[in-house]
């Protein structure tokens, strides 16, 4: 059992937006995916997520297809996190990330103490009693990520975690904690995919890499090693990298012209 | 947060018996009790009482419905009026007046033809918007839906004689001049529907953080949406019908509510209908006092407050936070 794509295209009337990609992610694996502009990253994972119908081709979340399952049992299953923040209501940070349990509506003193462990996690303890709209870019954020955490924070085996370029306006320090935490999550069995645009992250952290190129096609599919290669990298995004071996960790780092 | 929603309450309770003993003839509340004179008793009972409680109701109603449009479609600045509502009443409205001749001016006809008016107003709103599933392409058709009404109104009162005119125009402005019990037993049909609003609180919470957001935390939008369209269209319909047009009660009293409380919905839809049906009375007791026996306007009295606190609001939202 596993996240699977088979042969899964979208098309917007003429316009195709991603074509025939296949792929499968077990439980306990982090999925990067990575491409151009405009290459239908975000696409692939709203279609990975549910919100989307492929044109072609099924998607199954652990045997199920997130489109057509109601929204109450898919918000028990799986936690997306959609790219741009619409939230424009002054409720405290606590509260922001409280709506994430709201599917979860059994005890509420279990509730409290994920809130309280999602704040701790992603560093926000200091700003929990806070009006949301006084908060930077970055901090609100990292609100609503912790929001879509603490949705998924029980959750284990058979269930599904979707980010979509979490790191935004994110600080290094934060972007290597959050890397971190997914990583744990990932762990605990939880199948998780995100968007990223830093192919340095993506090969110290990815299980695994879908590389988008521009035409929507799947350029490469498989461990960072296998698909983070410096031709790969030139044919999607034109770019000249060139493969460094790595004092401080296994995996080597790429360095670009 | 619960104890402001008392105390808000007795104020309320407060201010309508202050109402009942203010007007042209010098009556007190309490001389109701033991008064002999029938015709104080009948001032009390048959015109202020129903004045009273209608003018509450309607506040009530339409600032609930304000508060529940403004959570769904996410902008503090929306108003009930974005999804078509009062336009489509006020041109049926006009339509009654100016073509239903013979029939009274007021009553029961012109209520049910506003009412008609605004259900339709609102369905067409959804049909038109609906399409993209985006909230921004169910603003622009209410804009569009309002300014169609709106000219329709226009034309209306050029066919329309010197006395059919003033009605239109009163109308328009809003009054409580022409309340009586029957007017509020129509008014208590929005219970029901403000009742079910207060239940939505929590997932109303939950739409303020998108669409997408919301359908990931277990809400079937769609669903959502055209439920919490039909409670304000029903809520603003039947005000509107009973005594026209109330400008900015919808927008501003849950931004009031907002701003004191900071707090999620479960506070502010039933602070807002606590708060809508103070500020109303007080309005509507404010219009009948002011240049007594002469009675303005009411929907005059609260656009005069609203104008000036909406442009306030626009310039504290361009130097704060984005819209």
């Amino acid at each position: 059992m596993s996240l699977q794509l088979a042969k899964v295209s979208y098309r917007i009337g003429e316009k195709r937006l991603l074509k025939d990609i296949s792929f499968e992610v077990r439980a306990g694996e982090l999925l990067i995916i990575l491409g151009p502009n405009g290459a239908g990253k975000s696409t692939l994972l709203h279609l990975a997520g549910g919100d989307y119908q492929p044109s072609q081709g099924e998607v199954r979340q652990f045997g199920f297809d997130p489109y057509v399952l109601a929204r109450s049992q898919r918000a028990m299953r799986m936690g997306f996190l959609p790219q741009g923040n619409r939230l424009d209501f002054p409720y405290k940070v606590k509260e922001v990330v409280r709506f994430g349990r709201s599917p979860f509506m059994i005890s509420e003193k279990n509730n409290k103490r994920v809130v309280a462990e999602v704040l701790l996690a992603m560093a926000l303890e200091e700003v929990a009693e806070r009006d949301y709209l006084t908060l930077s870019g970055g901090e609100r954020q990292r609100v609503q990520i912790a929001r879509v955490l603490a949705q998924v924070w029980g959750l284990s085996e058979g269930n599904c975690l979707f980010l979509d370029e979490p790191l935004t306006s994110l600080d290094l320090a934060h972007q290597l904690m959050l890397m971190r935490l997914l990583k744990t999550l990932a762990d605990r069995g939880l199948c998780v995919s995100v968007v990223l645009h830093d192919l340095n992250l993506a090969m110290r952290f990815g299980d695994l890499i879908a590389l988008l190129d521009k035409s929507g096609e799947l350029a490469g599919f498989g461990t960072p090693a296998e698909v983070l290669t410096p031709q790969a990298i030139q044919a999607v995004f034109s770019v000249k990298a060139t493969l460094q071996a790595s004092k401080t960790s296994l995996r080597p780092t790429l360095i670009f012209e | 947060m619960k104890s402001a929603l008392v105390s808000a309450f007795v104020m309320l309770i407060f201010f309508m018996l202050l109402a009942l003993n203010l007007g042209e003839s010098q009556l007190s509340f309490t001389s109701l009790l033991w008064q002999e004179d029938a015709v104080a008793r009948m001032i009390m009972t048959e015109v202020r009482l129903p004045r009273v409680l209608l003018s509450v109701l309607v506040g009530a109603g339409v600032a609930t419905s304000g508060a529940l449009i403004q959570g769904l479609f996410r902008n503090p600045l929306a108003d009930p009026a974005l999804i078509g509502v009062s336009g489509g009443a006020a041109l049926f409205a006009s339509l009654y007046i100016v073509l239903g001749t013979g029939i009274g001016f007021y009553g029961f006809g012109l209520a049910l033809s506003a009412f008609i008016g605004s259900l339709l107003a609102t369905w067409l709103v959804l049909l038109i918007g609906d399409r993209g599933g985006r909230i921004s392409g169910m603003l622009l058709a209410g804009i569009a839906v309002n300014a169609v009404s709106l000219s329709g109104v226009g034309i209306l009162s050029l066919l329309a004689t010197d006395q059919q005119l003033r009605s239109v125009t009163f109308w328009a402005l809003g009054s409580f001049n022409h309340a009586d019990w029957q007017s509020v037993l129509i008014a208590l049909c929005m219970l029901p529907a403000l009742v079910r609003i207060l239940f939505l609180a929590r997932k109303l919470d939950i739409m303020t953080l998108g669409d997408l957001e919301a359908g990931h935390l277990g809400i079937e939008v769609p669903r959502l949406r055209l439920e919490a369209i039909l409670l304000a269209a029903l809520i603003t319909g039947i005000a509107v019908s009973l005594c026209g047009v109330i400008a900015f009660v919808g927008l501003i009293v849950p931004h009031l509510v907002r701003m004191a409380s900071k707090a999620r919905h479960e506070i502010v839809l039933p602070g807002s209908m606590i708060v809508g049906g103070m500020l109303v009375l007080l309005a509507d007791t404010v219009s009948r006092q002011l240049f007594s026996p002469a009675q303005i306007p009411v929907g005059i009295v609260t656009a005069l407050i609203g104008g000036p606190f909406f442009i306030y609001l626009i310039i504290k939202k361009d130097s704060g936070d984005r819209l």
